[in-house]
């Protein structure tokens, strides 16, 4: 069904690019009668941007009459029914906007009024209201906003859940496959080279995110102009961030949403993501000084933050364009779809997805709803989730197997991201999937289990088993 | 009947506080791994004085079973195929070391594979295949020496980088198959620099020390964190200092396991007699 590169293969659509937005669109598709394959350059799916995503499923992003701002509106009231139906950790928990000073206060009014522009709920918070809601809050703080309709989710476990129900639908996956040329077939068709894999397609989506420029390059496309922004974050441990019960927003400036304090679905908090444009796509060092004024903005606004808190550093690439956001087909070539944003991919996944499907349909993709497809994933039960987990351990021993011990991640769930549909298949891929080695100790008591498992399940060995998608434990 | 002391860990500190406390009331000691004696092995001479002592004071062990939480009077405890709560009159942790990680270090850089830390490097070397040329061996914590020992038997080239120059440096979990080599275990030596980065996009390709005398830049295929050893706490509710009804007692110091076993009696010691005056 997936990971095996296909010598040849003819569908309707060929999506190219496994992030939250290629999945989305894949597990979509997947629901109809169009044929469908997913190309990814990487040995797993959600090894772009949507790793290092900063896990908000956004109410507002802004501004108003937007495309983009209406594929939010239309994706958020729908987290819930969605998130329970593949099993994604979700919360919609609400975040509050913070005023620091008085310019920051003035800031606030006329957020509000573009906020409640997009037809999204918000309200002007007193200092008092602020600290009462979320006393953790700077005692600075003169002004806050209150958006009760912004959610955290884990936008690994999101991407995957959509790789993995487009998977269970019948979608060919082929991962470790880089395009490297695209042709015409023929009939308007695209011939679609990546890796080994050769693949006829009708449809080509392309949402390859950073690299999406490259891809409209070999189509023949417009040159569309992509490039790297890198965001630099900090983890707070989950001693600290579960103190905390909403997101913390900056007041936006008209050029940054600043940084951001950001409880996760596991319990800890992202500290930023700053934004610097460079043109090295395979570049994500953080670097002290970044690191350093991440943790002085986030301390400004919940200032109990202290460096030891901190968990682990990363930072990702998120697709900066002239065109934030890109969903539509292409001016010269016919079939082929730009699908990118800037950074609310995860935000707007669903309702994309579904623009996708119309937007396809009325260019003539025969895609009839197919009787049959599921639309929902098997519960995915999770050992730190349960408040009483003796009926799940009773149930399948292995949940009391406890091999994370920080993140009380158990070899059922590990088992369980080695042997799905779209399995793991390095250490990394089984954090993206479950969590483990994702807390305070950062995998020193969990990695060599894990390791040992990964191997066992991939038929490597202590050297050559893989660390993360693109390298080996050994050398 | 009242309800027991539980002391989590059945290493040498664990089995030093579950004997102090076994005097005034009841224990359960209890350990993830289905031996005791934690890292210090189960086999050593030593080891199995200490749970010939603790078995003889009645105290009775729960192993193969994890600790996950803690509520101020009960502890969750997971097995396979049983997870269930224990009632504990009062929680003591004694859950081992762990060597500080990157974000302990303030380490930034690339995040490719082959960096781990040290507790798994140990683990991936008794498999006995060379894993790496050239490693970087970051710290002089407990596990310093065995890593570099093991790595070196199987070919591998080692760079030390931690404060110390103490070449006899003590060694870690595999320590009890090891006595024999007491010599230095590194071919090449730094000092602890002020700010470490990692290089390589897919597997680890150097690392970066900025120190007093300037930039020095190692190349290497592998690095493994072991240095400034931290108390391993991963139970729900025991983590924080001042966390209700809760004792730690792992320490960092003495590294044998006879000295850890009397440190720990000695954080018993001091907690039972506070415990008795009020």
């Amino acid at each position: 069904m997936s990971a095996r590169p296909a010598p040849a293969v003819e569908v309707d659509v060929a999506v190219i690019g496994g992030g939250v937005l290629g999945t989305a669109v894949a597990a979509r598709l997947s629901r109809t009668t169009a044929s469908v394959c997913l190309l990814e350059a990487e040995n797993d799916v959600c090894e772009g941007a949507s790793k290092g995503n900063a896990g908000v499923a956004v109410a507002y992003y802004g501004p108003p009459g937007t495309p983009e701002t209406a594929l939010i509106n239309a994706s958020n009231p729908g987290w819930e029914d969605l998130c329970g139906r593949l099993s994604v950790p979700y919360r919609r928990i609400g975040a509050v906007m913070v005023a620091l000073d008085d310019d920051e206060a003035a800031r606030l009014e006329p957020t509000l009024d573009e906020i409640r522009a997009c037809g999204v709920r918000a309200e002007l918070l007193a200092p008092r209201q602020v600290r009462d809601l979320e006393p953790l809050i700077s005692d600075r703080c003169v002004a806050g906003l209150l958006m009760p309709d912004e959610g955290v989710i884990d936008p690994m476990a999101l991407t995957v859940a959509y790789a993995t129900l487009a998977a269970v639908n019948g979608v060919t996956i082929v991962l470790g496959s880089r395009v490297s040329a695209i042709t015409a077939a023929g009939d308007g068709r695209s011939r679609i080279t990546a890796g080994a894999a050769t693949v006829t397609a009708r449809f080509v989506i392309n949402a390859a995110g950073v690299s999406a420029g490259h891809i409209s390059r070999l189509a023949g496309g417009e040159p569309l102009d992509y490039w790297p922004r890198k965001g630099q974050y900090a983890v707070l441990d989950r001693v600290f961030a579960e103190r905390l019960s909403h997101i913390v927003f900056s007041t936006h400036t008209a050029t940054t949403k600043g940084v951001n304090v950001v409880p996760t679905t596991h319990g800890s908090a992202l500290l930023g993501p700053t934004a610097a444009d460079h043109g090295d796509p395979g570049d994500t060092s953080t670097d002290p000084e970044t690191i350093e004024s991440v943790l002085r903005s986030a301390t400004r606004l919940v200032p109990a933050i202290r460096p030891e808190h901190v968990i682990k550093y990363f930072a990702a690439n998120r697709p900066a364009s002239d065109e934030q956001h890109r969903l539509r087909f292409d001016a010269r070539v016919p079939g082929l779809l730009h699908c990118t944003n800037r950074s609310a991919g995860v935000s707007i996944s669903p309702a994309a997805a579904d623009h996708v499907l119309e937007l396809l349909t009325a260019a003539g993709l025969g895609a009839r709803p197919r009787p049959g497809a599921a639309d929902a994933l098997p519960p995915a039960p999770r050992l730190r989730a349960e408040a009483e987990p003796g009926e799940l351990v009773r149930r399948d021993p292995l949940f009391g197997q406890v091999v994370c011990a920080c993140e009380h991640v158990s070899a059922a769930e590990i088992n369980r991201a080695l042997q799905g549909p779209v399995p793991a298949i390095s250490v990394d891929g089984v954090r993206k999937r479950t969590g483990a080695a994702y807390g305070r100790c950062q995998g020193s008591l969990c990695l060599a289990g894990i390791s040992f498992m990964t191997a066992m399940h991939t038929g490597t060995g202590p050297a050559t088993v893989r660390q993360t998608a693109r390298g080996t434990v050994g050398s | 009947m009242t309800a027991p002391f539980a002391v989590v860990g059945a290493g040498p500190s664990g089995l030093g506080c579950a004997a102090v406390l076994a005097a005034e009331g009841p224990v359960v000691l209890i350990d993830r791994l289905p031996v005791p004696g934690g890292t210090a092995g189960w086999d050593g001479r030593e080891i199995r004085g200490c749970v010939r002592q603790v078995r003889r004071l009645g105290v009775r062990m729960r192993l193969g079973e994890t600790a996950l939480r803690w509520d101020g009077g009960r502890l969750l405890l997971a097995a396979p195929g049983r997870a269930e709560w224990l009632d504990a009159a009062a929680l003591f942790v004694a859950c081992g070391l762990r060597p500080a990680t990157l974000a302990d270090w303030r380490v930034t850089g690339e995040r490719p594979a082959g960096v781990i830390p040290a507790t798994v490097a140990e683990h991936l070397l008794q498999t006995g295949v060379r894993l790496w040329a050239t490693i970087v061996v970051a710290g002089d914590g407990p596990w310093a020496a065995a890593v570099g020992r093991s790595a070196r038997r199987l070919g591998t080239r080692v760079i030390a980088v931690s404060d110390h120059t103490d070449h006899t440096g003590h060694t870690g979990h595999t320590s009890h198959t090891d006595h024999s080599d007491h010599g230095d275990w590194a071919d090449e030596r730094h000092p602890r620099p002020k700010q470490w980065s990692i290089t390589g996009r897919d597997r680890v390709t150097g690392v970066r020390l900025e120190g007093e005398a300037g930039l020095t830049e190692l190349a290497c295929d592998g690095v493994v964190l072991a240095g400034d050893p931290v108390p391993a706490r991963n139970i729900d509710g025991a983590v924080l200092s001042d966390a209700a009804g809760v004792t730690y007692v792992q320490p960092l110091t003495p590294l044998d396991p006879a000295g850890r076993f009397h440190a720990a009696q000695d954080a018993a010691r001091r907690w039972l007699r506070t415990y008795r005056e009020g």
